[in-house]
């Protein structure tokens, strides 16, 4: 299942502190910081899909291997039954 | 074949010097002669299912058991030497995983599982109805 347990990082210092126009507009703009949470909801979302994707693919292959596994018991029935009819001839 | 087989067995037992001394009774020889035929028949069917054998190689491909299938290609290399590789591939709840030379181990996944499984399918339709006369969808003989 997906992790939605994800914590928001505590936000850093420099947030609600005063500071002028110019030095504000560089802080939010390019800030590592917001770009490091723009990244882990990106992140997060990214491993949501991963785990629906795993989940699927996983019903995917049991589904296929269950069925493939139908084919070789046939098989090794229909070889046993062909054993049997030379042996007895 | 016969070797075919045999790299089959020690994959899956591991240990090789039991097979050669293993002695089975006479009718269990016998019926293990029948099971390996049977398995040639089908194997002449599996080997065509990836298209043509190019000369000077040669190829097989196989059930074992309900949960194994074998993969086996000797390749006539330049030099004159034959290269042998021998896949195993293992029905496991999880997925296929592939076993080469007994010790690389991966889960198949995208266009190769999906190529193993068409091969799969394949060979069930067409080893049914061939070598055994049967329609493999229901079991019943083929008149």
């Amino acid at each position: 299942m997906a992790d939605f347990t994800y914590q928001i990082p505590q936000q850093p210092e420099w947030v609600g502190t005063k500071m002028d126009e110019s030095t504000e507009v560089d802080l939010h703009v390019g800030s590592p910081d917001l770009l490091s949470l723009d990244a882990a909801r990106a992140l997060r979302a990214t491993r949501a899909l991963e785990e629906v994707q795993k989940s699927y693919s996983d019903k995917t292959n049991e589904r296929t291997v269950v069925a493939l596994r139908q084919m070789g018991d046939n098989i090794v029935a229909f070889r046993r039954e062909a054993q049997g009819m030379q042996e007895a001839a | 074949m016969a070797n075919v087989l045999k790299k089959a067995l020690r994959l899956i037992t591991g240990t090789p010097a039991q097979v050669s001394y293993l002695k089975p009774p006479k009718k269990l020889f016998l019926r293990a002669r029948t099971e390996r035929e049977l398995i040639q028949l089908e194997s002449e069917i599996g080997r065509e299912l990836f298209g043509p054998v190019p000369e000077g190689h040669r190829r097989e491909f196989f059930n074992l058991d309900p949960q194994t299938w074998i993969w086996h290609e000797e390749i006539k290399q330049d030099d004159g030497q034959t290269r042998a590789i021998t896949t195993r591939y293992e029905l496991q709840d999880t997925g296929i995983l592939k076993v080469q030379d007994g010790s690389h181990y991966t889960y198949l996944e995208g266009q190769e599982l999906t190529n193993l499984v068409d091969a799969i399918k394949l060979y069930y339709e067409k080893v049914a109805r061939t070598v055994y006369g049967r329609d493999p969808h229901t079991g019943v003989k083929l008149s």
